[in-house]
């Protein structure tokens, strides 16, 4: 998710992992799919039908701008990142936005 | 051709006996245009050849030890999906697409991933689908069945059961669903029905995608999952709350 102002510069990024975890033979976490022997519990994929909540703030000073725009993007990759069977980098898809202005005058 | 026959032909290649019997998907393009059009696009047309796979294919044999890269049952756990032709293959056969694959010999490659002859083919010259009154032609009978219809048919690859690797385990996810309950399986959301022909020629029908959409699909991902951004200023900071929905009846991300 990214919150840019005006201008466009992004001045916040924040980034939130969804991905499948499991353990491996000595219980450790492991994202290596060949070392997994179990499910985790710190798996972080969105589960079937799951809706997860998260409330988020930034600081936010004049200068920083009067119109902010906030954007979330969702990039659906393995892990690595790695180019898909046509060469391709995996793509951020842009999947919400809102635009909000800060009330009052802009100092000088 | 047999064995000998090839070695005489100067094709000693143990792969070429077995392409013989396993035509790969480019020779049923003449007549299945469109399907195989949408196939060359998909994820199982890549199978054995993206770079992902081959980049993560050695790594496993490493993983293994040093002599996976000569035990033909070493690779199976990646190649019984990956190539699900190999599954009854000989073991001269899935020694030498290992070398491929480890070679990086893509080319090679051709015919051996999830194609045409791997989902449609059950022995012989007989090809099966989903479609309840398929003609015969002069290239290979034609016969229905139900199966195609069913989730249970990506299971095979699609499910995870230890020991096997845990690439995806979609299945397990949608057989607990409310989906499955409701009867909407894999292929309703994966292979959307269409308006079309199965082949050049053949009446107008209702037939399958065969682009097998997934996460990696923008339309697909915005489908599958909702994010709604609702934001607002407090004093000196902007506050922002983020949800985020899977809609879909399996994991997201998963394969």
């Amino acid at each position: 998710m990214t919150v840019s102002d005006e201008t466009g510069w992004e001045f916040e990024t924040i980034k939130r992992v969804y991905a499948n975890f499991g353990l491996d033979k000595n219980g450790e976490t492991s994202g290596i799919a060949w070392k997994i022997v179990n499910r985790s519990p710190g798996s972080t994929a969105l589960k079937p039908e799951e809706t997860r909540a998260e409330k988020l703030s930034f600081p936010v000073e004049p200068r920083d701008g009067k119109r902010f725009t906030i954007q979330a993007r969702v990039r659906y990759h393995y892990t690595p990142p790695s180019r898909d069977g046509f060469g391709q980098e995996p793509q951020a898809t842009k999947m919400a936005e809102t635009s909000l202005t800060l009330p009052g005058k802009r100092p000088s | 051709m047999t064995g000998a026959e090839a070695l005489l032909a100067g094709r000693a290649e143990p792969t070429a006996d077995f392409r013989a019997s396993h035509p790969p998907a480019t020779q049923c393009a003449s007549c299945h245009v469109e399907h195989f059009k949408e196939w060359s696009g998909s994820v199982h047309a890549r199978s054995l050849t993206s770079e992902n796979f081959l980049k993560t294919f050695p790594q496993y044999l490493d993983f293994l030890g040093k002599q996976a890269r000569e035990d033909p049952q070493a690779p199976m756990a990646c190649f019984s999906c990956h190539a699900p032709l190999l599954r009854n293959a000989d073991p001269q056969v899935i020694r030498q697409v290992t070398t491929f694959v480890l070679a990086k010999e893509t080319k090679k490659l051709d015919g051996f991933e999830v194609g045409c002859v791997s989902c449609h083919a059950d022995g012989g010259r007989v090809f099966s689908g989903p479609i309840g009154d398929p003609k015969d032609n002069p290239f290979h009978r034609s016969k229905f069945s139900r199966s195609y219809r069913d989730s249970s048919f990506c299971a095979a690859c699609h499910t995870w059961t230890a020991p096997a690797i845990p690439c995806s385990d979609v299945y397990s996810d949608w057989k607990k669903s409310r989906a499955a309950k409701q009867g909407k399986t894999c292929q309703s959301c994966h292979m959307a029905e269409q308006d079309g022909t199965a082949a050049a020629g053949g009446p107008p029908r209702k037939i399958h995608g065969h682009t097998f959409p997934g996460g990696r699909s923008a339309a697909m991902l915005q489908q599958a999952v909702v994010l709604r951004l609702e934001a607002a200023f407090r004093k000196d900071r902007l506050e922002v709350a983020a949800t985020v929905r899977n809609l879909v009846p399996h994991r997201v991300p998963d394969g």
